[in-house]
């Protein structure tokens, strides 16, 4: 069944890439390894939850919900606690987001306990079979709204004086405020965004993996694995990693069986980082994005 | 360019200025004034901290004590993104392009803070017009052009501010006589269409001191010397000191 193997891969790829960009974008416009990412797409999941619980929200209409809340969310904490200590070691910005992590993960403790939680619309287990192969209706949803993401966050860069601005202040943060970008604020905003892509990406994932407040760190480590194979900071090369990975989880689960699944990805993630640490997508000047 | 108070329609005076990085202080007491119109050189050796005022006034060195002050307000700690909007544009030591961006996205950057597109598109046509080698260049990513062309990328970022005063830092630096020839030429230009006031260090002192009409000279932290640009020139001192004659 490598059809259906190969067909998952892309369709999980495309959440893969949009988790990535994120966490990209954040590196390479302050050069910050985002702790909290995971635990943002693990938050946005629960409060997803919530809404389809109380209000019977679908989880894809409680998209712009969770990406206002978690854009608003990204901005403060960014604004408030991250741009305080950014002139600091990587260390501190290590141990601050490690420990805004920590209160997320007890957040989800406190109010939801520590059962197992799903995200169950009546069209759940729909697909359609093509031959032999069957194609989630969820999954296929998912993969267009990622995708569907990623080109408007382009867009965005490209297109949109802000864009211009986050772009600026990636490649140069003195040069940029000396054309008058204020680089704090479009910090706050480039997390906000991170954040934002995040929640989208938790509201959809918890259609498909099971709510656990553990999930915050499998989802990091996805992240992170997407945003090394394509090079830190580098969003054409988030979606490149996106594919990669799901393409070599797939395939690993395939031939070596389900067990192997984080253990390939991580493989992975050492040789890239051994033999091509920029990235699987070479960039020409430093912090291109 | 004179000291504290000379001239009451100073554009730009500081006043007393010290600016330190952590506890190495750069900057003891620094007097000066701009008329606005003036082009005016800052001269000195390595290390003077001739850069260091010029990223204090542009606002990314906070003075731990002192005065800046521009068109009658006060300026110093008002970061650098406010400054512009000012109308103080620096050019920095290096050119400091964004590599990754096209020559015109990063002219357009420069206008960041202007909000009428008219104008700055007519403000983009002069700046190619000036530069005619950059125009050929438009689409080119900053990073892959040459040395001479940075820096005419660079100060054509700094012009699409539309700034009062201009301030330079070490733009010859690394380039061939001929280039910068060209780019004195056109700030020359720049000088008698937009009567831009600037303020230039370099390290080329001859081809500050031919384009300049004053100077000030910036030893250890403190002005030493304040004067016209062709008494500098033909200061027997200045020249074994600067010239090399």
């Amino acid at each position: 069944m490598i059809a259906q193997e190969i067909l998952n891969a892309i369709l999980i790829g495309g959440i893969y890439a949009s988790i990535g960009i994120g966490f990209s974008l954040v590196y390479g416009v302050m050069n910050l390894l985002n702790l909290v990412h995971g635990a943002v797409i693990m938050l946005a999941g629960y409060v997803t939850y919530a809404m389809f619980r109380a209000w019977g929200l679908d989880p894809f209409l409680s998209i712009p919900v969770t990406m206002a809340l978690f854009f608003a969310f990204g901005y403060l904490v960014q604004r408030l606690l991250i741009n305080r200590i950014l002139a600091a070691s990587v260390l501190m910005s290590l141990i601050l987001t490690y420990g805004i992590d920590l209160v997320l993960v007890n957040v989800v403790l406190l109010v939801w306990k520590t059962d197992l939680l799903a995200v169950t619309p009546a069209y759940a287990g729909a697909s359609w079979t093509v031959g032999s192969v069957v194609v989630s209706k969820v999954r296929v949803g998912i993969f267009l709204v990622s995708a569907l993401l990623t080109v408007l966050m382009y867009l965005f860069l490209d297109r949109t004086r802000t864009g211009n601005a986050i772009k600026a202040a990636a490649l140069d943060r003195e040069a940029a405020q000396l054309v008058g970008v204020d680089t704090m604020k479009i910090y706050a905003i480039t997390y906000g965004i991170s954040s934002a892509l995040a929640a989208a990406s938790g509201s959809m994932l918890a259609t498909i993996y099971t709510l656990t407040p553990t999930i915050d760190g499998i989802y990091l480590g996805k992240a992170f694995v997407v945003a090394i194979l394509g090079g830190l900071g580098n969003i054409t090369g988030a979606v490149v990693g996106g594919l990669a990975l799901s393409f070599a989880e797939s395939l690993g689960v395939f031939f070596l069986g389900p067990s192997y699944q984080e253990v390939i990805g991580f493989s992975i993630f050492l040789l890239v980082l051994i033999f091509r640490p920029y990235g699987l997508v070479g960039r020409r000047f430093y912090a291109e994005i | 360019m004179g000291g504290a108070g000379a001239g009451v329609s100073a554009l730009l005076s500081v006043e007393k200025l010290n600016a330190a990085y952590g506890d190495a202080q750069v900057l003891w007491d620094v007097d000066l004034t701009l008329q606005a119109g003036e082009i005016a050189a800052l001269l000195g050796p390595n290390g003077a901290g001739k850069t260091t005022l010029l990223r204090t006034i542009a606002g990314l060195l906070r003075p731990t004590a002192g005065r800046i002050v521009w068109d009658g307000a006060p300026l110093e700690g008002l970061g650098a993104h406010r400054t512009v909007s000012r109308g103080i544009a620096l050019v920095p030591e290096g050119r400091r392009l964004f590599a990754g961006m096209t020559v015109t996205e990063n002219v357009r950057m420069g206008a960041y803070l202007r909000s009428q597109r008219a104008d700055v598109h007519e403000d983009l046509d002069w700046i190619f017009d000036l530069f005619p080698q950059l125009a050929a260049r438009r689409r080119t990513q900053a990073g892959a052009l040459s040395g001479g062309e940075q820096q005419m990328c660079a100060i054509a970022r700094g012009l699409m501010a539309r700034p009062r005063l201009l301030m330079l830092d070490e733009l010859s630096l690394g380039l061939a006589p001929v280039m910068v020839d060209r780019i004195v030429e056109m700030l020359r230009r720049v000088h008698r269409e937009r009567g831009t006031t600037m303020l230039i260090v370099e390290q080329d002192v001859q081809m500050a001191l031919e384009l300049a009409s004053r100077g000030a000279i910036l030893e250890v932290g403190r002005i030493v010397r304040r004067a016209e640009a062709r008494e500098l020139m033909d200061d027997p001192r200045v020249k074994t000191a600067y010239l090399g004659l």
